[in-house]
């Protein structure tokens, strides 16, 4: 049935939206004012008996929206709901948002707007992964890394951070990340340890039980009672909110993957 | 204008917004300052920095809350709180620390982390040394007791 596979892509705000345009064309003229309104029974939501029930959506809630970055050009749009695959709006390139989960040795390059998880055995060896979501649990020889959004590093993580692209950061409660140049990414959540020089552009939030260690500079600094701070500081809030991250705008707690649509990956 | 609140157990001081010091502030009590400060403070008790107080000086406190601003050191034995319109060019140490969004922070922090899973850790430990023997080194051991 293609009809119910088109139906899979479509926006639900959208087709609540268009139905509502619909019914106020049709009933243009007809509808009475509000202030000529009767007062509503308790139960009002439901609709009257003989009307259709598209034609009496007062109040909807928007849908929750992801944000997914094209990994051709770059471009950043919202999109509600689940899906396998997209359209970039600018670069008009069909967009695989699949979940993978490597769990063995990987060759092979991905790229998706979607998430990659290495599970703690796994080993990535000459590969370029690029991904929306990555969680880095497991080892990466001579292989480049690009979160798209955010970068988890976790305990048992091997790698180089030189090949190691991401807009967010963010290390795991038990995680220890020690680097000599410059750590570099919009907004850091440390819930472990962090040593080096830390330059952020957005926001950097240390948790409880996280550590800093070295330098620290950026424009937003966010530290939780009980997050350990041994660096050099240079906090200088961007008062003309240029670089300055908007509140909620930092990286999220990961989801789980939802199985459906997750990818296990296993090579020899 | 410096105004006491007595009361039975806790003395806390008042320097309004008005108030210019120069010099070095000492109380045993709990302080907050609106105003301005030339000079070292020494606080036994909790200091309030508040949003309109400006502080040229070093803080030797007990625990500390900046809204405002402070050019000098902070040494806090327990805990400071910036709060996000705190504005502090100076080094900082305490054993807690918390940062809201917004500060302005120019200096060196010495804070090492004390959070939940420290102290759950110390928790799950503390049977384990019970049953352990007890060493050498452990004050009030029976090798310390004679």
């Amino acid at each position: 049935m293609p009809d119910r596979e088109k139906a899979e892509f479509l926006d639900g705000y959208a087709v609540i939206k268009a139905a509502r345009r619909a019914a106020g064309k049709e009933k243009e003229g007809s509808r009475p004012k509000k202030a000529e309104r009767k007062p509503e029974p308790a139960d009002s939501q439901r609709p009257a008996e003989g009307k259709s029930p598209g034609l009496h959506i007062r109040h909807t809630v928007r849908p929750p929206t992801h944000e997914i970055i094209c990994y051709e050009c770059g471009y950043s749009f919202r999109l509600t709901g689940k899906a396998q695959r997209t359209f970039c709006p600018r670069c008009r390139v069909i967009l695989d948002m699949t979940d993978y989960s490597i769990e063995t040795v990987w060759h092979q390059p991905i790229k998706t707007c979607g998430r990659i998880r290495l599970a703690p055995h796994a080993v990535v060896e000459n590969a370029e992964l690029v991904a929306g979501e990555i969680i880095l649990e497991g080892t990466v020889k001579e292989g480049k890394l690009r979160a798209l959004r955010v970068l988890e590093i976790h305990p048992r993580a091997r790698f180089d951070l030189s090949q190691v692209h991401t807009r967010d950061l963010r290390i795991a409660s038990g995680a220890v990340v020690r680097s000599r140049q410059p750590v570099t990414a919009e907004n850091i959540e440390v819930s472990g340890k962090l040593e080096g020089r830390i330059q952020a552009t957005g926001r950097i939030i240390i948790h409880v039980g996280g550590l800093v260690k070295g330098e620290l500079s950026g424009p937003h600094l966010v530290v939780e009672e009980g997050g350990g701070l041994r660096a050099r500081c240079a906090i200088v809030p961007d008062t003309a909110g240029a670089t300055a991250a908007e509140p909620g705008t930092g990286p999220a707690i990961a989801r789980p993957a939802a199985a459906g649509n997750t990818r296990r990956c296993s090579s020899g | 204008m410096m105004m006491n609140f007595e009361s039975d157990t806790i003395t806390q001081s008042l320097i309004h917004s008005q108030v210019e010091i120069t010099g070095t502030v000492k109380t045993e009590g709990s302080l907050r300052i609106d105003g301005k400060l030339k000079g070292d403070l020494e606080c036994g008790g909790d200091a309030v920095i508040g949003k309109s107080a400006r502080i040229e000086g070093n803080l030797v406190v007990n625990s500390v809350s900046v809204a405002g601003q402070v050019n000098g050191n902070i040494t806090a034995r327990d805990r400071i709180e910036m709060k996000s319109s705190a504005k502090v060019t100076g080094d900082i140490k305490a054993k807690r620390l918390a940062v809201e969004d917004g500060v302005t922070f120019i200096g060196r922090s010495e804070v090492t982390p004390t959070g939940p899973t420290a102290e759950t850790q110390a928790n799950t430990r503390a049977p384990k040394t019970e049953s352990e023997p007890p060493s050498r080194d452990a004050k009030g051991g029976i090798f310390t007791k004679k």
